[in-house]
């Protein structure tokens, strides 16, 4: 199939990890998140027999959750710059919502690892040890894509006061820590930023009611209200504001360039779909790939899919081994991209299935509304677009 | 906000007629629109405790199933202008398009009940008249498994190939008709339906042309209904496949019987034209339904601190989606005015009643062999129904119909996607209502005909 990876030079030790990858992806990742996705409350989700801890323990076992670490905390090294992005577009092509879960999850504790407290280092220590997913983490972030309204940060002594309310907060009801970026201000100046990674049974955190959604219902998200919860020092990545702020950006832009690659996977499974689906379906007297409209319509598809993984792979592979500055402009760029990509390529498989396509015995109406999603979480499409507008 | 009402003849008792169907549009078939579709069991949405029979007793005590059935039965055809049913379903899509489709084709086994030889069948339409209790419901069963989109290709040539014979089957023994197959689960009403539209395969050497169609009551020996399906969008709307074996269906049930007729000429035209313009003015409701939404979502949500209505993008974006859905909703009333002004006297080139026009219609389905019919009238107007070449103003019916259908359903998707963006962070959860509504648009351009499908077929109109 022409969809083959068109990546060159990936080593031998690439190609078996990526092997063994595409067992969990293809296989657990993918039959989880259809069977997730038809669960409609979120104890039964959450239960401690379900496919969503299986595919936690799956993913730590494959150390999948070790990429962005350094070795000597506990991590991998060595990796290829094309090697994350091909393992989370696999991930994305098997199910956005545990792909984002799983990703979403990672990131405190990668940054904690960069952290110089004895206390955060040793707390990464304790996430690549992780294998049986005890500890999930999230994010808490103003103007980051997850946030809602921004939390209210008071300086004290050796220690700040949080109060607020997060909304839509991914793994926001799972998640053991979280990542925080706050601001202090003063009558509406910014006069100061930090970032923390706290754990979310300090006194005064409470979670909110799980998200009822469309699609990708395989990634819980919840509210996380803060009533003056007490952050010590010995939580603080930085309080440095120059520091913070730089490092905050470096995640936004991590998570969006990542939201691109999976919604390229997506795209990329819609039309594989749709191929199948083509080559059986009998209409006219003939398979319907053989109808001129069919075909044309294919290869259009084909088209967009194979744009947006091809600049997913440029950016990524270049951030990869150039990680500062993070490249805002590229990153939004892709996952504008993607995201409009994987709409409208899971919206006219759907239309190649015809009323087949409707029903959910049949795989494309998953996909569909897994896809929209991703037209506003991470960032609306066009608010990313108009304030990445000013570093063009 | 305002919409201008290009046409000028609507007048004050088709306002009222209007405000009837928009109040009981926003009172009982959105919210019950909005609770149908959250059940996870589509079992649940036709059960006997349901809203959904709400629903269609509260259409039935207004009288909106009256509009499609002439007066000498007890209907209300002709009391309105034609525009009257146009209106009421783009009310009904406005409110719930699912519901609306329901509502809309529970009539059309009673509304060719009419044309029946046979005066107790035609008195089925007598009886859903009177029917306010909604124990009559009605559906078109002609897709199957195997046969989705070669259905449409039925109005082209193509239609006469063998390969795309009809799965259910009708075989002549005596003075009844065996039935063997099923329709499929698409069938609109299916699960709750007790009577269908039902077209047959009679020659099968001849493809879709070889079919007939019957006026099906469902409650025969041998038939029975599948679960309901369960989907993506407009979970409302009950859809289920209906099974037949070995059924014996009396040959006065036969509307149909002489292969050939069903076919590329104004029958099969008209037909799909006029069903096809249901749907262009119900869509354009829905269309309309998701601009207003946006609308209000817009006046009081904000971005980076200022309210989106006053962000220049969000201007644009809305403003044009106003302009796509008043040329889509304007087209389709047009059209479906269009179909049912003419449906008596001018299409049948004398003055001729509502009933005559329907009794007309059903001697030419019988008639179309034996054009040695004695009646001049009758035979010529057999000839304008069967071949093409005669057919004149009557191919126009498809094309248009379905043009109204193919833009109403992609407009809108259109507009509910991009209402959608609108919605932000929010869009995508179930507590605000757009997620819905794109779910819902996304069925429209594949129910009652993939859209590219009815293009390919109704090209020969052009």
């Amino acid at each position: 199939m022409a969809t083959q990876n068109l990546d060159i030079e990936i080593s031998k030790e690439t190609k078996a990890m990526l092997k063994e990858v595409a067992k969990f992806t293809g296989d657990l990742l993918r039959v989880s998140g259809v069977e997730l996705d038809k669960v409609e409350n979120f104890l039964e989700l959450t239960k401690e027999d379900s496919s969503l801890w299986k595919v936690f323990k799956a993913y730590r076992e494959l150390d999948l959750h070790l990429l962005h670490i350094p070795s000597d905390m506990g991590g991998v090294d060595g990796l290829e710059g094309v090697t994350p992005l091909l393992i989370k577009e696999q991930m994305g092509y098997a199910d956005v919502g545990l792909a984002m879960s799983l990703l979403v999850s990672d990131i405190p504790f990668i940054y904690a690892a960069k952290a110089l407290s004895p206390e955060l280092q040793k707390l990464a220590g304790s996430y690549c040890e992780d294998r049986g997913a005890k500890m999930i983490g999230c994010l808490i972030m103003k103007d980051h894509p997850h946030a809602g309204s921004p939390l209210n940060a008071v300086k004290e002594k050796d220690s700040f006061l949080l109060n607020g309310i997060m909304e839509r907060v991914a793994n926001g009801n799972i998640a053991t820590h979280a990542l925080i970026h706050n601001e202090f201000s003063k009558n509406g100046e910014e006069t100061g930023a930090a970032i923390a990674v706290i754990p979310l049974d300090l006194p005064g955190i409470k979670r909110g009611e799980p998200l009822n959604k469309m699609g990708q219902r395989s990634l819980n998200q919840g509210s996380i209200t803060f009533k003056n919860v007490r952050i010590s020092a010995a939580y603080l990545l930085t309080d440095d504001r120059v520091v913070a702020n730089q490092m905050k950006k470096s995640i936004a832009v991590m998570s969006v360039l990542d939201t691109g690659i999976l919604y390229s996977g997506l795209a990329m499974a819609a039309l594989d779909e749709a191929r199948k689906y083509a080559i059986d379906r009998i209409q006219g007297g003939v398979p319907i790939i053989e109808h001129k409209n069919i075909k044309l319509k294919l290869f259009k598809l084909f088209q967009m899919v194979e744009s947006s993984r091809a600049y997913a792979r440029r950016i990524a592979n270049y951030q990869f081994y150039h990680p500062l500055p993070p490249q805002e402009v590229h990153a939004a760029a892709l996952k504008c991209m993607a995201t409009q990509t994987a709409s409208e390529v899971s919206s006219e498989v759907i239309q190649i299935f015809g009323g087949n396509g409707l029903a959910k015995e049949y795989p494309v109406e998953k996909l569909f509304r897994d896809a929209q999603t991703g037209l506003v979480e991470n960032g609306v499409n066009d608010w990313l677009a108009i304030r990445a507008a000013d570093y063009l | 906000m305002g919409y201008l009402d290009i046409d000028t003849r609507i007048g004050r008792r088709l306002n009222k007629l209007r405000d009837a169907a928009r109040t009981f549009g926003e009172e009982v078939v959105r919210p019950a629109g909005i609770a149908l579709d959250k059940f996870q069991d589509p079992s649940d949405v036709i059960n006997k405790n349901s809203v959904l029979w709400d629903v269609f007793r509260g259409y039935r005590e207004h009288d909106f199933h009256k509009l499609m059935i002439p007066r000498a039965f007890g209907g209300t055809m002709g009391r309105y202008p034609s525009i009257a049913l146009p209106m009421v379903n783009e009310q009904m899509g406005y409110a719930d398009g699912g519901l609306a489709i329901s509502l809309l084709v529970s009539s059309m086994p009673f509304i060719f009940a009419l044309m029946s030889p046979e005066a107790k069948i035609r008195d089925w339409a007598r009886a859903y008249a009177a029917d306010k209790n909604a124990s009559m419901i009605g559906c078109w069963a002609i897709t199957e498994p195997a046969h989705g989109t070669d259905w449409i290709l039925g109005v082209s040539k193509a239609g006469g190939d063998p390969r795309l014979a009809p799965s259910l089957t009708a075989v002549k023994k005596g003075d009844e008709y065996i039935l063997n197959g099923w329709k499929s689960a698409w069938v609109s009403n299916g699960t709750i339906a007790t009577h269908a539209l039902l077209h047959v395969g009679i020659e099968q050497s001849m493809g879709i042309h070889g079919s007939g169609i019957a006026l099906c009551p469902l409650d025969l020996p041998g038939i029975s209904k599948g679960a309901p399906l369960d989907k993506m969008g407009q979970r409302a709307l009950n859809q289920g496949e209906i099974i037949f074996e070995e059924v014996k269906l009396n040959k006065k049930y036969m509307l149909l019987n002489i292969p050939g007729i069903f076919g590329a000429n104004a029958f099969g035209h008209t037909f799909l034209g006029i069903a096809n313009s249901t749907m262009g003015s119900t869509f354009s409701g829905q269309a309309k339904a998701s601009l207003d939404e946006a609308l209000k979502f817009v006046k009081t949500n904000e971005r980076d601190g200022k309210p989106l209505s006053e962000q220049p993008d969000i201007k644009i974006k809305m403003f044009r989606m106003f302009a796509k859905v008043e040329s889509t909703r304007l087209f389709s009333l047009r059209v479906a005015n269009h179909f049912l002004s003419r449906f008596s006297g001018p299409f049948m080139s004398a003055g001729t009643s509502f009933r005559m026009t329907f009794w007309m219609i059903g001697k030419a389905l019988q008639t179309y062999a034996s054009l040695n019919e004695n009646h001049e009238f009758i035979r010529n107007f057999t000839k304008r129904f069967t071949h093409p070449e005669h057919a004149g103003e009557l191919m126009d019916w498809g094309k248009y119909g379905v043009g109204s259908k193919i833009n109403a359903t992609e407009t809108a998707y259109q507009v509910a996607k991009e209402a959608f963006e609108i919605f932000g962070e929010k869009a995508h959860v179930k507590d605000y209502p757009i997620e819905k509504m794109l779910r819902d648009a996304r069925a429209s351009t594949i129910e009652d005909g993939i859209n590219d499908s009815l293009a390919l077929a109704s090209f020969e109109g052009l």
